[in-house]
């Protein structure tokens, strides 16, 4: 049952990759990849020694520490406040995932529209106390700005996700502890909660994998100018790795950054599932 | 070369195959079907020619029936839907070989690279043979396409660079004249600020648009040698003062994608622009009331670069003397007035039908013969797409924190990294 | 199956009741959903509105009667935009077919087999989740030129059939359901695939729903793959084609925006569709129980 996956895994994702790994160890000339010369670590230790790359880890870090925790919660709390309302419940649902479905450039593009000095949503905030400044172009507030599309357009996919986990947790701990006399947090706390259990894991997990992977939202609002604009405030990981591949064509160096991508979130991923309580 | 054959083999598998199931189709009464299409699948030269998709299409499709016409080769086309994927796929299609015969530019900057990396080929010869008469344009245009004292284009359109002045917002601000000279440019752009709250210039900031403000002080990069020069220093420390009052703003700052947005918008007065504001103010702003003249330099003196686009033949092309042939129809006179005519937006490079062009495009008058022929090129480091993201990242963090940093040392930092 | 008869009771219905405080409270409930509903279809709205104004009445308020569908003429008269759905709609569909079948497979495999390597092939399914395509986009492209699949329908489905995210899914759907029903099958002499189609799948449509709306979003909305692989305009799948409708030194945010429009339509559509999948019919389920 697992063969297909095997194969077309091995073929397409795991022999690729593998290349970027080789490439990383190697100088490749810019328009003839098969012109390349064997230069061992050369590349990491230049790459640890770019102060841009560095920055990028951070930012990214960043990133996926505010996301995470604000598109779980924001989606438990939705798709919670949906359990239980039957009529309507499909509309609802199409309509938290629309914003999923468009197209990243559009739901940026009208996000920046928002969030222009004097826009609607930046005035507003600006009366409790934020800058009142472009916030995409604002080297303070270009990140948050990310933050905000981001969770916005993935919201609607971690609720449809909950919403499914939630039509699983069997009717019946429910009336047991409705018969005990539990309220609605209550329930929401014993119940729907350890229920969620397996859906949670994966809206994390997901979470943080696709959180690291932010790319499109950057790109988009640095439309015109350099990418990461501005000054590099929103220069994740993967924009320095499109930077170095797409723009510099410098494969090998972009390359070694995606192996120190990946090691790092291996370990960590080793980490969490060694203190974390045994699941999966 | 196997490239060709390659394409060529499945043509051949895809016409074998259509065949056959016409065959199937008409239960075998299909003969004469079989004895044309096979053959002549064999016969006609294929040529590829690569461009990004926009303004040019209707008028690249016409050109690309005149070829086949006039010299019996049939043109594939290679599309990239924007520039910028045009400049990212091409390096791949380098690599695999896939890279079509032809290319167009839109303009020199990248191209310096391609050539010193031998990927695509000098033409100096190839031209020569084919009679195509280099004088025909301006100096600065053949300049730009000369990179080591080879040839590596011949041009199609030209573009320069202009100040672009929205006459609304600058009467609305009480600026009756405008600016002629990099100090009235900046008092009249505080001025706008004072007065109307708008930002008085707008700019887009990658490296060609902070290059004409370098340019308009009288600097230039000079292909690395001159990054650190006082000229160039003033003109950045300047710009980033005037974002320090918001006399100067980028158009992200101001909701725009480009600079073109904000001047149709009258959120700007003055931009550094070109040609391309003509039919995108007719547009997008009809109403809206706009000159557009040299840009305003450090001595009084107007200053323009001259450059544009043009078709390079990749160093792999199988039929280097086809390519160059066909390359030849599509920057003949012909091609040259169908730009004029066919509205395309764009400014033929030959200087005769350039003139056409200012004719026929009132706004156009200010650039004469004399001052595009006279133009500045495109002076870029070498490493041009790195130098351009270190310029830019250092211009907008010089920008954020005027304390932290200056232009002097951002330039000098970058004599460093870039200079030779 | 009885088992289905046990799920989705929302807990108002089991409860009943109708008291003012519960009433109030039903009310506050749906404020809140509307609100936050009207807050997240209001982007697509507003392309809406962008998409039918002038080029001139951008970012400005209009009356309803100066809306306009030029744009969208525009669109149509200036680009194959029927053949690049008919690209779109096929690459999709075949994309999302293929991953219904192979990923399913291959999480019901990880959440139910025991055997060698078993770990290993999941550490390496969650390891490959982390690296983005921007880094071995290149390294794909060269593979997709040696086989000649350039251009072709090939080149944009078949590397994306599998997918780590998607096997990872299906496989924590696979492992919330109880290992006795699997047992009982096999009591009753079911073969390993057999089960497989008849009881794991049935029991886990939600994930299979969900993994068809998400390759299909996926597939769908993708850009860099198919910009990459097809250099031809008749080839061009509809995010490709669109973007190409830029003019050439500058962007036109109301085409845009139409195109916008053109490329959402059919992917909600396509969700409302996949959605009665996901919400196996009350009628079927809760009431009774």
């Amino acid at each position: 049952m697992l063969t297909p996956a095997i194969v077309l895994l091995a073929w397409w994702f795991v022999t690729p990759i593998v290349q970027s790994v080789v490439l990383s160890f190697q100088q490749v000339s810019k328009f003839r990849f098969d012109e390349r010369t064997f230069v061992g670590l050369q590349n990491y230790s230049e790459l640890f020694a770019d102060d841009a790359f560095r920055r990028s880890l951070g930012i990214t870090a960043t990133f996926v520490l505010f996301v995470v925790p604000a598109q779980t919660v924001l989606a438990i709390l939705v798709a919670a406040t949906l359990q239980g309302v039957a009529r309507g419940r499909t509309l609802f649902r199409t309509v938290f995932f629309v914003p999923y479905m468009t197209s990243t450039v559009a739901i940026t593009t009208i996000f920046m529209q928002l969030f222009v000095k004097g826009g609607p949503v930046s005035s507003t905030l600006a009366r409790f106390g934020t800058p009142d400044v472009t916030w995409y172009a604002d080297t303070g507030m270009a990140l948050i700005f990310l933050v905000i599309v981001y969770v916005y357009m993935f919201v609607g996919l971690y609720i449809v996700i909950f919403v499914g986990g939630m039509e699983s947790i069997p009717a019946s701990l429910y009336e047991a502890a409705t018969m005990d006399g539990a309220g609605v947090v209550r329930r929401f706390w014993h119940v729907t909660l350890p229920g969620l259990r397996p859906y949670a894991v994966f809206v994390v997990v997901a979470g943080v994998i696709q959180a690291i992977q932010v790319f499109d939202q950057a790109y988009v609002i640095s439309g015109g100018t350099v990418l990461g604009s501005p000054a590099g405030a929103t220069s994740t990981i993967v924009v320095f790795i499109y930077q170095q591949a797409f723009r510099l064509n410098a494969i090998g160096y972009g390359s070694a950054a995606t192996v120190v991508l990946l090691a790092t979130v291996i370990i960590a991923g080793v980490i969490s599932r060694r203190i974390a309580p045994k699941e999966a | 070369m196997h490239r060709i054959m390659r394409r060529r083999g499945a043509l051949a598998v895809a016409t074998a195959a259509s065949v056959a199931a016409l065959a199937a189709c008409s239960g075998g009464g299909s003969g004469e079907v079989e004895d044309s299409a096979t053959p002549a699948a064999e016969e006609t030269t294929e040529i590829t020619v690569g461009y990004a998709a926009g303004s040019l299409d209707a008028y690249l499709e016409a050109m690309f029936d005149r070829v086949e016409s006039e010299l019996g080769v049939t043109v594939t086309p290679v599309v990239y839907p924007t520039y910028d994927d045009q400049l990212n796929q091409l390096p791949n299609q380098f690599a695999a070989q896939t890279a079509p015969d032809i290319i167009l530019w839109d303009n020199a900057a990248p191209v310096a690279q391609y050539a010193t990396e031998g990927v695509i080929q000098p033409i100096d010869g190839l031209v020569a043979d084919a009679g195509v008469d280099l004088g025909a344009y301006p100096q600065a245009l053949v300049d730009g396409w000369t990179i080591d004292g080879g040839l590596y284009a011949v041009p199609s359109y030209l573009q320069n660079s202009a100040m672009i002045f929205n006459l609304d917002v600058l009467s609305a601000a009480g600026v009756a004249d405008v600016p002629t000279s990099v100090e009235e440019l900046g008092r009249v752009a505080q001025q706008v600020k004072d007065e109307t709250g708008n930002a008085g210039i707008v700019v887009l900031e990658n490296l060609f648009h902070l290059t004409q403000y370098v340019l308009a002080f009288g600097g230039g990069w000079d292909y690395g040698r001159t990054i650190d020069s006082a000229e160039n220093v003033e003109a950045l420390q300047w710009l980033a003062d005037l974002y320090g009052t918001g006399a100067a703003a980028s158009a992200q700052q101001l909701g725009a994608t480009w600079d073109g947005e904000a001047i149709a918008a009258g959120t700007a007065a003055m931009s550094d622009g070109g040609p391309w504001y003509v039919g995108f103010m007719a547009g997008s702003a009809p109403d809206v009331k706009y000159e557009m003249l040299p840009i305003p330099g450090a001595d009084g003196s107007g200053v323009v670069t001259t450059y544009g686009g043009g078709f390079s033949i990749n160093a792999q092309a199988t039929d280097p003397q086809t390519a160059m042939d066909v390359v030849k129809v599509l920057t003949d006179a012909t091609a040259q007035e169908a730009i004029v005519s066919m509205e395309v937006g764009f400014v033929p490079a030959m200087t005769q039908f350039a003139a056409d062009y200012r004719g026929a495009t009132p706004q156009y008058a200010a650039f004469t013969d004399e001052v595009l022929g006279s133009g500045r090129t495109l002076d870029y480091p070498l490493q041009t797409a790195e130098f351009g993201n270190a310029l830019v990242s250092g211009f907008q963090a010089l920008v954020a924190n005027p304390g932290s940093t200056t232009a002097a040392e951002l330039l000098a930092d970058l004599q460093e990294q870039f200079g030779q | 199956m009885a088992a289905t008869a046990t799920r989705v009771p929302p807990p108002s219905v089991v409860r009943g009741g109708r008291s003012s405080a519960r009433r109030v409270a039903r009310m506050a409930q749906l404020l809140v959903l509307s609100v936050f509903g009207l807050v997240m279809v209001a982007p697509l709205a507003f392309a809406l509105y962008v998409s039918m104004l002038d080029r001139a009445d951008y970012l400005s308020l209009v009356p309803p009667s100066r809306l306009t569908l030029d744009n969208y003429r525009f669109v149509w008269e200036n680009a194959p935009v029927g053949r690049w759905y008919l690209n779109t709609i096929l690459v999709t569909a075949l994309v999302v077919g293929g991953a219904v079948v192979v990923n399913t497979l291959a999480g019901y495999a990880l959440a139910r087999f025991r055997f060698r390597g078993r770990q290993l092939v999941f550490l390496a399914v969650v390891a490959i989740l982390m690296v983005p395509l921007q880094a071995y986009l290149i390294p794909l492209y060269l593979q997709v030129v040696d086989l000649g699949w350039l251009n072709t329908i090939l080149a944009l489905t078949v590397p994306f059939i599998v997918n780590p995210l998607l096997i990872f899914l299906m496989r924590q759907s696979f492992s919330t359901l109880p290992k006795e029903l699997d047992e009982a099958a096999a009591v009753d002499g079911a073969g390993r695939f057999y089960t497989f189609l008849r009881i794991g799948v049935p029991l886990t449509l939600t994930g299979v729903a969900t993994q068809a709306i998400l390759a299909g979003t996926w597939t769908w909305n993708s850009f860099m793959i198919p910009v990459t692989m097809t250099t031809e305009p008749e080839k061009f799948v509809l995010t490709v084609g669109l973007n190409s409708l830029q003019a050439q030194n500058y962007v036109l945010p109301t085409v845009q925006m139409a195109g916008v429009v053109l490329l959402t339509i059919p992917v909600v559509l396509m969700f409302v569709v996949f959605q009665r999948f996901i919400v196996p019919s009350l009628a079927s389920t809760g009431i009774k129980g």
